[in-house]
């Protein structure tokens, strides 16, 4: 009795604990550490333009960037090379845009400006 | 006497099996078979049964199939039965003990005066751990044992596996807390919204509690959830009660705690063997976790045995309560006629200060005749401006001592009384087929198989009538069906494991402010139960239960036009989507061990330690629409959350780039939402993480006279136990509620905009802020007293 006593409580204990296991879910984060280079751009002309910036981390991230950009990749993980197009600017001389690298409780801006301001 | 005891030591014997479903609510019962040596029914013999402390006397006959059914016994014992007939050996079994709402079963052999007897088996009381379709049968001992707090009645209702506890109240079977029905001596507690999270009783009056969630006798009705029935203690030939005190302040809990209990019980003979009383009352209040509450209860009965063939009870209770002041009182007279038939007349009534009044008659008629036990009975209700009037007809059909069948039909017609423009003024009638059996494997009924199916009313709470109805409005009405096994080992241990499903026949829904119905829903439950008594004064009581449900609309406030608000949807035109229900907790984990000692002297300890585990409660994502109304329904705050692909998300317009990875981290540690991007949520479609505590109870008695068991008892509960070791343990999650929208919804979401045309998102303050202990239940209390019995 005393062994079958035993195996009740093993089992009590076995089914809480798995239950308790299986029911917390954990998710990975974006990463919480990230640089990226170089963070400002500058184009004389306001043509229609190709560039690309360097991402290093060691986890996932995100990119935020403004209707108006096309950019490639917007979301990956670790060190990745990211394309930006940046279309023609009619009818004003500059522009500015700002797309935002983002990882948990981490922000990085990466400015591009576009003509030269009269 | 003397000759009976003498026949005893030289008779033959008895069997005694499991319990049979009976369809006792507020009694327990004894039937059986009785034989000559030949095994052939003997028909004539007299079954006399005397229950020990009251000297109440019951007595039949066995029929001419050899059977015999005595109804109305009080549950508990100890109880002498003598079974005896002229030219052969009787019988007396000794220290039986009955079980409310089952009947001890009892196959009896005489023998012929001159031969030896035969025991099958110990003459034991029978034991039923698991109530017919689901549920749980506790004694006085167990309520004693499980570790309190406030002294509530859920503190012991979550022992049963069925159960599930939360925001909205105790659920059973997962379905909506509303649609229980709490009887006591057989008279309902009212409306659910009246007293509600109240405990109905005092703990102190409890004699035993009997839940079941899919009963097969036609006489329960009023609920789609659990049925649980109460009886309360009765006087007995002994004068004895209780005086105590419960307290809990600082110093003795982690939480912001002042509560304290005082009460006493007195129970006295005016007639030896014919007329008792009991009396009773407490007071509790304090004040848990900044709110104050209190409740009152004042109790007081009286049983009287109007000679061998009547037994009168009367009962009125006083409950005064931070919701509301509420009289009752019941009156019950169970009457053997001859010995084929019985009758149970209960009548009930409930006054709630300042609000409306509930009245129920009824009538239960037995009839035995060969195999068969017929019931014929009446129910009649005015609750509020609702007469219910319900009849019924049901046959146990007994055609071998190992096989049972019972086949009954309800029917139920509520009449709306009254004219009031702007409410519903009608409601469905229902009629409501039953069928259960029990099948024992084998010759000693120590093994059967059980189940059954029905369709089940449950009660309209009086609130929601006061709506207009889209048409004829409906009871909640479910279909569930059963099926059980039990296992009574020779050694003492029992197991016993139940499966339950419904299928929701009618729901309240309400669209607006007009009371409509739905037939989408259904339930499922698996449960396994293990029991032990040991001689050495351990019991052990483990259960795993899943509980499932799914509906499309859980009401659970009293304004309509609140639920509709705060119902979640997408299709403003179509809110009657599927999902999984709000009261769905699935995983139910429960452990009791409780040591006394069953030799002692002056001192006796008693110890139990409780473990509760139970799956997080649901709660829905949503859209903080404060703003704008993104689903169109015309209520803002209940529209649900879509989750974007990562790609959908870094295309949206973000008031700050931080609330994008804010929103995307949210996403990712979530179980639901990581695995079901590029979709709309459903509703409940979040849990908290699963909670899991252990409470502990010592009590230490003295005894100053223990020949009548009279003695001073210290007591501690400690609650929580575990989040004394570490802050980390024991922790209990709130709901979010939310000043604008649905109770039990996170805001994760919050989009700008107007006429429909969002312009940014944020990430929402009330998903940042994550999820919210609750700092009572997740704290550990404890609360120590001192109980005198005399």
């Amino acid at each position: 009795m005393k062994r079958l006593l035993k195996r009740l409580v093993i089992v009590a204990a076995a089914v809480l604990v798995t239950a308790c296991d299986f029911e917390n879910y954990r998710g990975r984060e974006l990463t919480s550490s990230l640089t990226v280079s170089p963070r400002e751009f500058a184009f004389e002309t306001t043509a229609l333009t190709q560039t690309s910036f360097q991402i290093q981390a060691v986890g996932d991230w995100i990119i935020i960037a403004p209707q108006a950009l096309t950019v490639q990749p917007l979301y990956g993980s670790g060190d990745t090379e990211v394309s930006v197009w940046i279309p023609a600017a009619e009818n004003v001389s500059a522009i500015s845009y700002t797309l935002y690298v983002c990882g948990t409780d981490v922000t990085v801006p990466v400015v591009i400006r576009q003509g030269t301001e009269e | 006497m003397q000759t009976l005891k003498q026949i005893w030591l030289t008779t033959l014997g008895l069997v005694f099996a499991c319990a049979t479903a009976l369809a006792q609510v507020t009694g327990a019962g004894l039937r059986g078979f009785v034989y000559d040596e030949q095994r052939a029914p003997l028909a004539g013999a007299t079954v006399s049964v005397v229950h020990g402390p009251t000297g109440t006397h019951y007595e039949t006959v066995t029929n001419e199939k050899g059977r015999f059914v005595l109804d109305g016994l009080r549950p508990g014992g100890p109880y002498r039965v003598e079974v005896y007939l002229i030219g052969k050996k009787g019988v007396e079994v000794e220290d039986v003990t009955v079980t409310l709402g089952e009947a001890g079963e009892m196959e009896v052999v005489l023998q012929p005066i001159e031969v030896l007897g035969e025991v099958y088996s110990t003459a034991e009381a029978p034991v039923a751990p698991g109530a017919d379709g689901g549920g749980l049968v506790m004694d006085r001992g167990m309520v004693e044992s499980v570790p309190v707090f406030t002294r509530s009645l859920d503190d012991i209702l979550v022992f049963v596996p069925q159960t599930t506890t939360g925001a909205y109240g105790l659920s059973f079977l997962a379905s909506n807390p509303l649609y229980n029905s709490i009887r006591i001596d057989g008279a309902p507690t009212g409306d659910p919204f009246y007293l509600q999270g109240v405990s109905p009783v005092s703990l102190e009056q409890i004699e035993a509690i009997r839940v079941t969630t899919t009963p097969f006798d036609v006489r329960q009705s009023g609920f789609t959830g659990g049925a649980v029935d109460i009886v309360t203690k009765s006087g007995t030939n002994r004068i004895g009660g209780s005086a105590y005190t419960h307290f809990a302040g600082s110093g003795l809990s982690a939480a912001d705690v002042s509560h304290s209990v005082y009460g006493f019980t007195v129970g006295a003979p005016v007639v030896r063997d014919r007329l008792y009383v009991f009396a009773g009352g407490e007071y509790g209040g304090g004040v848990l976790d900044g709110m104050a509450e209190h409740t009152a209860h004042a109790h007081a009965r009286v049983d009287w045995n109007l000679g061998e063939a009547h037994d009168l009870m009367a009962r009125v209770q006083y409950l005064d309560s931070q919701v509301g002041d509420a009289v009752s009182f019941v009156s019950r007279l169970d009457s053997r006629l001859g010995e084929k038939a019985s009758n149970e007349l209960l009548a009930g009534g409930m006054m709630v200060l300042g609000g409306r009044n509930d009245w129920s008659l009824t009538d239960n008629f037995f009839l035995l005749s060969g195999q068969h036990r017929f019931t014929f009975g009446t129910q009649d209700a005015l609750l509020g401006p609702v007469l219910n009037l319900s009849a019924y007809a049901q046959d146990e059909w007994a055609p071998s001592p190992r096989f049972l069948l019972s086949f009954g039909v309800r029917a139920d017609a509520p009449l709306v009384l009254g004219e009031s423009a702007g409410r519903v003024d009608q409601i469905l009638p229902s009629v409501s087929p039953r069928l259960g059996f029990r099948l024992y494997t084998d010759r000693e009924r120590r093994a059967f198989l059980r189940g059954g199916a029905g369709l089940y009313t449950g009660r309209l709470p009086f609130a929601w009538l006061h709506f207009p109805g889209k048409g004829a409005a409906s009871q909640p009405r479910v279909a569930r069906a059963n099926l059980g096994y039990e296992q009574h080992f020779r050694d003492g241990w029992t197991i016993s494991v139940d499966a339950v499903a419904g299928k929701t026949l009618s729901d309240v829904f309400f669209e607006e402010n007009v009371l409509s119905r739905t037939d989408k829903g259904y339930a499922y439950s698996a449960a396994a139960q293990i029991q032990k008594h040991f001689r050495w004064g351990l019991d052990l009581l483990l259960s795993y239960a899943i509980n499932r449900s799914f509906s499309s609309f859980d009401a659970h406030d009293a304004d309509a036009l609140a639920s509709w608000s705060r119902h979640l949807g997408v299709d403003p035109l179509d809110k009657t989507e599927l999902s999984m229900s709000a009261f769905d907790r699935p995983q139910h984990l429960s452990f009791l061990a409780s040591y006394v000692s069953p030799i002692y002297g002056i001192c006796r300890t008693r110890l139990s330690v409780a473990v509760q585990g139970l799956s997080g409660q649901h709660y829905s994502y949503s859209l903080d629409d404060s703003v704008m109304d993104f689903n169109g329904d015309g209520c803002p705050g209940n529209s649900l959350l879509y989750i974007p692909t990562e790609a959908e998300l870094v295309g949206m317009s973000w008031t700050d780039p931080a609330s994008a990875a804010k929103f995307e981290n949210f996403i990712r540690t979530d179980e639901y939402l990581s695995s079901h991007r590029g979709i709309w949520t459903r509703r409940n479609a979040g849990a908290t993480p699963f909670e899991t505590r252990v409470d502990v109870k010592l009590a230490q008695d003295f005894y100053f006279d223990k020949r009548r068991g009279r003695h001073v008892e210290l007591v501690a509960d400690l609650i929580n136990a575990g989040n004394l070791c570490s802050p980390a343990f024991g922790i209990s999650y709130l709901l979010w509620q939310r000043e604008c929208g649905a109770p039990g919804a996170v805001n994760v979401l919050r989009p700008d905009g107007k006429d429909g045309d969002v312009t940014a998102y944020s990430f929402s303050a009330d998903a940042v802020s994550g999820l919210l202990k609750d700092p009572l239940r997740s704290a550990w209390r404890c609360s120590l007293g001192v109980r005198v019995c005399f």
